[in-house]
């Protein structure tokens, strides 16, 4: 055996001072910095390790959850969404954007028109609006319609859709002229033109995105308004009544809201790949082009690539659950403000992205609720011109009507209706089952819950939904 | 228990390698050198090598597992499958194979800076 195979042993020489000197004990201070570096190490070899494995772990719960989504033969690319192109000579799209053009509306005369839903527009206007309004109508005949929209843009924050507002300006003036065909007592004109402002609102419904979807609804609201002005101004006789009511929208909203989940879903899971920070989340959100990508956001990056792949997770399972619930209208989706309420505090992108979507189940609810009520408008309208007088209850307008009227979409009964003398109220008693008379909420905006999530779990005070 | 037999402690070794130091110096010898041997068994050079292996093994393994699987996520989320077999090229299919062997070769590597660390 070497007397030196242990090297741990210190050396040494003849001259015992020298020996003394190296066993002399270590100072404080030397003894401070070597314990900080060894719990430095630790904590780095600790952080390391802890980063990757939860990477790892990030990476395969964002893989068990795309696949799931691809074995159940849902989109994951906004490609697979977009509308299929259509022969030009089936596009109504290009005749909306020539009468778009054609429209003569200053914006003080469009804010007046929007301000008065459309009652209050003067001869003048509509004569000079006259294109506009036949060109709208050309539009409606044609079978289909895709707006060229920019759908394979790099950036699909930046796809811009300037002909929603073009589209909805087209039904406003669309509307003024039905009513004022109705005033005037044309009966039939008045009627084609809420079956094109309809139309219009059906155009609309193949585009993949929410805020296509949510103008589609006003449209198809503003048809609804329009109906009920000219209802209140015309005969319309049961044969009138019936027909008419084949020319309803019957858009499957439902359909529409699970199409424009799965192409929010996917832009959603764009904006997961475009950004790969909370920074970058935030700076999309605000409208940014091209967010920041400088070294710090490059390094925040890296080390919050574990949490970025979690919130994607999360935002898959926001989505799935979202699409679930939003399948049966009028259903409470109170489940739902308390998952998004539990949702884990790194789950910040997906707090940015899902917001929006319980205002726009309320919004399908009320369209929903309003395409049932316009039969029972018709019902109540075809009984007065056929009695002069309106029906004492709906069962009397249901008897005359030949067949059952369509039930409330919240309570499952039949709307509530008062009739007093020359008037009467029709109404829904909205999303609190309540019956607040036949007032409507004051705001449109879902109040906010914790964290700025819109809610619907606190509905206004007043959400009847009148005729 | 014959002396040949004898287990080698600290204190056969200072014996032979300083016969003629003096007590009070071999005690502190000898008290300095036991409070390090307390911590000896688990920080030798080997064994601290063979820790970094293991750890840079499961390290690396986390990183290729999660490149695997990002490269996956990848392409299913563009669509573009080409992405995800250049990304399979650069690597063995087997991912664990491949970790596998790195262990030994980090295993190796310890054992060689052993020997060179310990002369």
């Amino acid at each position: 055996m070497s007397p030196n195979r242990d090297s741990r042993l210190p050396h040494f020489s003849a001259d015992s001072s020298t020996a003394q000197a190296s066993l002399r004990p270590l100072t404080k201070r030397t003894r401070f910095w070597r314990r900080a570096g060894r719990i430095l190490q630790a904590c780095l070899l600790v952080g390391v390790g802890t980063y990757y494995a939860a990477n790892l772990t990030a990476s395969w719960q964002l893989h068990n959850a795309l696949a799931a989504a691809e074995e159940r033969g849902e989109p994951l690319q906004f490609s697979k969404v977009v509308p299929a192109l259509i022969p030009e000579s089936r596009n109504a799209a290009p005749v909306y954007l020539h009468a778009a053009d054609a429209l003569v509306l200053s914006d003080a005369e469009g804010e007046a028109l929007r301000a008065s839903k459309s009652t209050q527009a003067s001869a003048e206007l509509l004569a000079k609006n006259r294109t506009a309004i036949e060109l709208t109508r050309q539009a409606t005949a044609l079978p289909d319609c895709r707006f060229p929209v920019h759908y394979d843009e790099e950036n699909l924050a930046g796809i811009l859709f300037p002909h929603l507002a073009k589209v909805r300006r087209l039904a406003e003036i669309v509307s003024a002229q039905a009513q004022a065909e109705a005033r005037a007592g044309q009966t039939d004109a008045a009627l084609n033109d809420v079956a094109v402002i309809f139309r219009m609102s059906e155009h609309l419904t193949p585009e993949p995105v929410l805020i296509s979807c949510l103008t589609a609804i006003a449209i198809e609201r503003l048809g609804d308004t329009t109906l009920a002005h000219v209802l209140q101004n015309v005969a319309l006789s049961p044969a009138q009544a019936h027909a008419f009511s084949l020319r309803l929208s019957h858009t499957d909203w439902t359909a529409v809201l699970r199409q424009d989940l799965k192409g929010e879903r996917c832009f959603g899971l764009w904006a997961f790949q475009y950004v790969s920070n909370p920074l970058q989340a935030s700076q999309l959100a605000n409208g940014t082009a091209a967010p920041t990508n400088n070294p710090i956001s490059k390094v925040l990056s890296v080390l919050w690539s574990p949490f970025w792949k979690m919130d994607e997770v999360h935002y898959l399972q926001a989505m799935d659950r979202r699409n679930e619930l939003l399948q049966v209208p009028g259903a409470s989706l109170e489940s739902d403000e308390i998952f998004m309420r539990d949702l884990p505090w790194y789950a910040i992108c997906t707090r940015i992205m899902l917001p929006t979507l319980p205002a726009v189940g309320t919004k399908r609810d009320q369209v929903v609720d309003y395409q049932r009520m316009a039969v029972a408008a018709l019902a109540i309208h075809a009984y007065r011109t056929t009695t002069g007088h309106y029906p004492t209850d709906l069962h009397a307008a249901e008897a005359a009507w030949g067949s059952a009227l369509p039930r409330d979409l919240y309570t499952n009964q039949p709307f509530v209706y008062k009739a007093e003398g020359e008037t009467m109220a029709l109404y829904s008693i909205g999303s609190n089952r309540k019956d607040d008379g036949g007032k409507k909420a004051t705001t449109s905006s879902p109040s906010e819950g914790e964290h700025g999530i819109p809610t619907r779990n606190t509905p206004p005070a007043a959400d009847d939904l009148p005729w | 228990m014959t002396p040949q037999h004898e287990p080698e402690t600290i204190e056969t070794q200072l014996r032979a390698s300083a016969p003629v130091l003096p007590p009070e110096l071999r005690s502190q010898i000898l008290h300095r050198c036991r409070s390090e041997r307390r911590n000896a068994p688990v920080w030798t050079w080997y064994r601290r090598w063979r820790l970094a292996g293991a750890f840079a093994t499961l390290v690396l393994f986390c990183a290729v597992g999660s490149s695997q699987l990002d490269a996956q996520n990848r392409a299913l989320l563009t669509g573009d499958n080409r992405a995800h077999s250049a990304r399979s090229f650069a690597i063995p299919a087997d991912t664990a194979q491949f970790v596998l062997a790195l262990r030994w070769r980090i295993s190796q590597l310890a054992l060689l800076l052993h020997d060179k660390h310990s002369g």
